[in-house]
């Protein structure tokens, strides 16, 4: 009873629970019989033809696996793409199963269907998958040969299948002492390493690979999955950059000026050697620290707080670790990526042996300049010497010839040409007495014009030249030993009226102007005198080559006037045309001028 | 002196007043005709004029040097022939004899001087030149 009823069972029941579609076609094509699963998916079908239901076609198809099989009596499988009943196609694996119910004839076929258009959507995902990544992709199998590999592994490793890895990685005959392929089949985990190998052009690939175990059940993996991210380009640029940033570091590290930098925040990061000697801080970790105007000057406090671009300071005063202070050139620049402000750099310079040097020279021009007026003084001595032979053998003659006109012409000679030893003796003891103690207080540059020209009216009126001042307005007080100055411009005054007196013109004028510009103070003694020629220019500095008459002054002049000047830190200049006159200028560089003396005087 | 020869002529040539008042009291007294010019120029015009039997010339004067007026006048055929005799407060060791006088001198036109003194002279050295030069 119940054996029966099971059949029974079977034999109703089964056909509609089967999770497949089921129909039976006859000879003809036609739909005799389908369970509910085949209805659900194509709609009612009894009677239609199978070509109608799966394509809405009127023809059977050409390539019927249906019709074969009802040839052959075989049974059959295929895939096809069959048309839903909501008009949508899938994608079936079709069972053709003949029924023959009797003879060898197939009467009907058997026909089950099931839905696998997921399966081949997820198998075509991986396939992209596996061969799209942009990884190099093998599968090995416990022998280490390379079964399975993508498009990109292809192309970089060449034709591989059936080779060993190592082979192919490595270009060499034995396993990697880390193969992490080898690790993996032997504890069934993943594992990484960083690989060096080489493609098929023989060049270096610098790769991170991963190995993960494919096994279908077994206890062993069968097979590994080996996945490799080209590094090259990462490791390249690595490389560069390393390469870059060394440079730079040691090009900081060895620079001659001290650098200083800070973050966009006003930290240092970075201080180099140069830096830490200049302001005897070796021991100190500035590192970190928040610049201050400790060690910077205040205008690159205004940098780091993004006030300005860039400042330099030709001449500077920097503090060191002690508190001493020393002379130094800055630039100090804003550092910029792209828009970013992303920090400052301050870069000294040590003035203190330039500075040492600069005096040296003075001092070596200073004694140069004696040792060349040694040499004019003693081709004037010896004008005097003869004027006073002359004097004595005059006076001599005189009395012989009792020629009291002729005697007393030879005293006065005696008498003028102990003068102008006396005038020899103390012009140069003036000139010769080495670096004089400046007097240095702010003075008013137009008071010392104004004095200068006073003191020379009278004698300009008397020899009908026009002496004038011009005055800048508002001219800042500098810091000058006042009489040095007055000594220069007396100098330059008295010269340019020789030189309107020398000129055959009759009205000549001697201007003396006071200048400020560029922070420089320039004063200037311009004439329109006799000029000098080629052979005066060369020698106004030098060799002592007065162009005066003799009583006129011993040619000293010039000399102590580019003393003082350059006590001054400034220098003398000067254009002239023969004929049409001179200027000459003194001038100052402002923050050059010497500190203001200790004393009051 | 001898009445018969008349007296040389003697042209004396320096910026220094004194120089010239020295000197020509000197050759005054040694029995030369004296003239004295104190630049170059009116050295020039007494030269043309006066006809002197010998120059004694200072070098370094305002204007145009001894130098130079010493090539101007040994260039031109008036005044070529007479003798020059510097008289000068360079040391002819260094300074004329060497590198400004061939400076200044450079070619072969001009004849060297006929004699060189430094200030402040000799008074018999000058004269025994004078004497071995004009007689």
């Amino acid at each position: 009873m119940q054996e029966l009823s099971l059949s029974d069972w079977l034999a109703t029941e089964l056909f509609e629970r089967v999770p497949s579609n089921i129909a039976v076609l006859d000879r003809e094509f036609r739909v005799v019989k389908a369970n509910r699963n085949f209805v659900d998916a194509f709609g009612p079908c009894q009677g239609r033809h199978c070509y109608e239901i799966y394509r809405d076609d009127r023809h059977p198809c050409s390539s019927c696996q249906a019709a074969l099989t009802f040839a052959d009596g075989k049974r059959r499988v295929s895939e096809e793409q069959r048309r839903n009943r909501d008009g949508r196609y899938s994608h079936y694996v079709v069972h053709f199963e003949p029924i023959q119910l009797g003879e060898n004839e197939t009467h009907y076929i058997l026909e089950m269907s099931r839905d696998v258009t997921a399966t081949r959507l997820l198998q075509r995902e991986h396939d992209i998958v596996f061969d799209r990544t942009p990884c190099y992709i093998a599968v090995l199998d416990r022998d280490m040969r390379i079964v399975r590999n993508n498009e990109l592994f292809r192309k970089t490793f060449g034709e591989s299948i059936g080779k060993r890895c190592y082979e192919i990685y490595q270009q060499q005959n034995e396993l990697c002492e880390d193969c992490p392929a080898r690790q993996t089949f032997h504890d069934r985990q993943v594992h990484s390493a960083y690989k060096l190998g080489r493609n098929k052009e023989g060049e270096n690939i610098y790769y991170y690979v991963t190995t993960a175990p494919l096994s279908r059940g077994e206890n062993e993996p069968s097979h590994v999955i080996e996945m490799a991210l080209d590094m090259t380009m990462t490791r390249m640029l690595e490389q560069q950059l390393r390469l870059a940033f060394d440079f730079q570091e040691s090009l900081i590290h060895s620079a001659i000026d001290g650098i200083i930098a800070v973050d966009g925040e006003g930290k240092i990061n970075i201080c180099n050697p140069s830096a830490k000697k200049m302001f005897k801080c070796m021991g100190e970790n500035m590192i970190g620290q928040k610049i201050t105007d400790r060690f910077v000057p205040h205008e690159f406090l205004d940098i780091v707080e993004g006030k300005g671009s860039c400042r330099e300071l030709k001449e500077t005063v920097a503090y060191d670790c002690d508190g001493e202070a020393f002379p130094v050139r800055f630039a100090g620049v804003a550092l910029q990526s792209g828009d970013k402000h992303v920090g400052s750099a301050a870069f000294f310079q040590d003035l203190r042996e330039i500075k040492q040097l600069e005096l040296e020279k003075l001092e070596a021009e200073r004694l140069a300049a004696v040792g060349q007026t040694v040499a004019g003084l003693a081709h004037g001595i010896k004008n005097v010497l003869m004027g006073l032979d002359g004097g004595m053998y005059v006076v001599s003659s005189g009395m012989k010839k009792d020629d009291k006109e002729l005697t007393r012409k030879g005293w006065e000679m005696l008498k003028s040409n102990i003068e102008r030893i006396t005038s020899y003796v103390k012009d140069f003891l003036n000139f010769a007495r080495g670096r004089s103690t400046l007097e240095v207080r702010p003075v008013d540059p137009n008071w010392i014009v104004r004095e200068v020209v006073n003191l020379y009216k009278d004698v300009a009126e008397q020899a009908g030249i026009l002496l004038i001042a011009e005055f800048q307005e508002n001219i800042n007080p500098a810091n000058l030993d006042a009489e040095g100055i007055h000594t220069c411009l007396t100098n330059l005054v008295s010269n340019a009226i020789d030189a309107c007196e020398m000129s055959e013109k009759m009205d000549c004028k001697v201007i003396v102007r006071s200048i400020e510009r560029d922070d420089t103070l320039v004063f200037e003694v311009q004439d329109d005198g006799c000029g000098m020629d080629y052979e005066v220019k060369q020698k106004v500095f030098t060799t002592f080559f007065s162009t005066k008459e003799v009583s006129k002054g011993t040619g000293l002049g010039l000399l102590v006037t580019r003393r003082i000047a350059q006590e001054h830190g400034g220098k003398v200049e000067f254009d002239s045309v023969e004929g049409k006159g001179s200027v000459f200028r003194l001038v100052f560089p402002k923050k050059r001028l010497p500190a203001l003396s200790d004393s009051p005087s | 002196m001898d009445g018969i020869t008349p007296a040389k002529t003697i042209l004396v040539v320096d910026d220094e007043q004194d120089i010239l008042t020295y000197l020509s009291t000197l050759l005054d007294d040694h029995g030369y005709t004296v003239r004295t010019a104190s630049n170059a120029k009116e050295a020039w015009e007494k030269i043309l004029s006066c006809a002197p039997d010998l120059l004694t010339l200072d070098i370094m004067m305002p204007k145009q040097s001894g130098i130079a007026f010493y090539r101007n006048m040994k260039l031109d055929a008036r005044t070529q022939t007479i003798p020059v005799i510097f008289i000068s407060a360079f040391s002819m060791a260094q300074n004329f004899t060497g590198f400004r006088f061939r400076k200044l001198v450079p070619d072969e036109e001009v004849p060297e001087p006929e004699g060189f003194l430094e200030k402040p002279i000799v008074i018999p050295t000058l004269l025994a030149l004078i004497r071995n030069v004009i007689g």
